[in-house]
């Protein structure tokens, strides 16, 4: 008897790896109100994404264009005060799409936009232009992208220094650790002041490339 | 007498097993129509049992193994409601086999599959994803185990409370006081909210691990 108990667990060992397979149970002295159990592990990865876009983009992907916004001063109005409105954006007229995400989290999750000149506008021959001459107009995009908050984001005031700098941080507040806005932003030129004639900015060495960052905080 | 007694037990216990043998019967004075009997009887042992499945799993054998289903959303499709099909579990994309076989009878021989959760799907860090972003598609499988009815088998829809619990029980009918029923869980992620980046679940401590059990009614 001893022999045949030997036997079987023997036989047992030999199979228990063939049988080896993810959660199955089995009871085989099973009474009414017996319980099986079997167990399954689900996991759900979300990546850690900070996205952020002025003007022309591609939704979620690195996008390398860069906008070109132009003020040109009819020669009837120079330094009159009459606001000139700019071409390029992805808007038109001069205006341009904004949207950030990030699901970075963190303590709050928010985001903290803000731009960067690297001085004011110059027309490479000695004269510049201030940054104040450019105004923001904030406002929400004619369409919602689904899921995200449509609105104006307050623009990040340019820095007016002689040498640029960064300027005034805007904080986009999360939700629930989730920061997913979008906005558009109207550029304008002042023409408070009268210029000498030239182009002002439109290439890095003379100051016409702003740069938009966000920070997940 | 007391060891007369005690010899004859003795004996008795000696020859039993020499003399046990099926039954014969002999007329040794047999005329016409004459009849002699012999008997056999015999039975046939079925034994109780309760069975389940959820996996990859070899029929009728317990293994303690659990599978992962993991759902990692793209970059750039954060809360697009775009679904997010799984990886892992026995039947590929996020599939898993479900088996319950059961013949221990009862009034009916129903048995009750339920599911339970431990809370949430976490990331350990404050946020949880809620189970109502896993979606759950019920269908037979590809192929049928000889004596199974392979159809879709109704998942007991996941307890969604913050601290868990059991789900919505399902019962499978019995035919002739008997279950043998398989099919096929697809899972997918919903999708349909962005969260902080993390992995939600996929441990017990946060809660990525449901138990499934199959109640003999």
């Amino acid at each position: 008897m001893k022999k045949l108990a030997l036997i079987a667990a023997a036989s047992a060992a030999l199979f228990a790896p063939i049988l080896s397979h993810a959660e199955s149970a089995v009871n085989t002295t099973a009474v009414v109100g017996t319980v099986a159990s079997a167990k399954l592990n689900l996991s759900v990865v979300i990546p850690s994404v900070l996205y952020l876009a002025v003007g022309t983009n591609s939704s979620f992907a690195a996008n390398a264009t860069v906008d070109n916004v132009v003020f040109t001063v009819p020669s009837t109005n120079i330094g009159d005060s009459t606001v000139v409105a700019g071409t390029g954006g992805d808007q038109a007229a001069g205006a341009v799409t904004v949207r950030v995400f990030s699901n970075v989290g963190g303590t709050t999750g928010n985001v903290s936009l803000n731009s960067t000149t690297t001085g004011q506008m110059s027309d490479g021959a000695g004269n510049t232009i201030p940054w104040t001459q450019v105004g923001v107009a904030s406002a929400a995009l004619a369409a919602t992208t689904p899921g995200f908050t449509n609105a104006a984001i307050t623009h990040p005031a340019f820095n007016n220094a002689v040498a640029g700098g960064t300027g005034t941080a805007t904080t986009l507040t999360a939700v629930g650790k989730i920061v997913r806005q979008e906005g558009k932003w109207t550029y304008t030129y002042a023409n408070t002041a009268a210029y000498p004639a030239g182009t002002y900015g439109g290439t890095l060495a003379k100051n016409g490339i702003v740069t938009y960052t966000a920070t997940a905080l | 007498m007391k060891k007369l007694a005690l010899t004859a037990a003795a004996c008795a216990a000696l020859l039993s097993p020499v003399l046990s043998h099926a039954e014969s019967v002999v007329n040794t004075a047999a005329g016409t129509g004459a009849v002699v009997n012999a008997r056999l009887n015999f039975s046939i042992v079925i034994p109780s049992v309760l069975y389940l499945a959820v996996g990859t799993n070899t029929s009728f054998a317990a293994n303690a193994s659990v599978d992962n289903l993991v759902f990692t959303v793209p970059a750039t499709g954060i809360g697009n409601s775009t679904a997010v099909a799984g990886v892992g579990g026995d039947q590929a994309a996020g599939a898993v086999t479900v088996r319950v076989f059961s013949n221990v009878g009862g009034a009916t021989g129903n048995v009750s599959l339920n599911s339970t959760t431990t809370g949430q799907l976490s990331n350990g860090a404050g946020t949880t994803i809620p189970w109502t972003q896993i979606a759950v598609a019920p269908a037979a499988l590809a192929a049928t185990t000889p004596g199974f009815t392979n159809g879709a088998i109704t998942h007991p829809t996941f307890n969604n409370g913050a601290g868990g619990g059991t789900g919505t029980a399902t019962t499978l009918t019995a035919v002739g006081k008997v279950v043998r029923q398989e099919g096929k869980w697809t899972f997918t992620y919903s999708n349909t909210t962005a969260y902080p980046a993390g992995t939600y679940g996929g441990t017990v401590a946060k809660n990525g691990v449901v138990t499934y059990t199959a109640t003999a009614l």
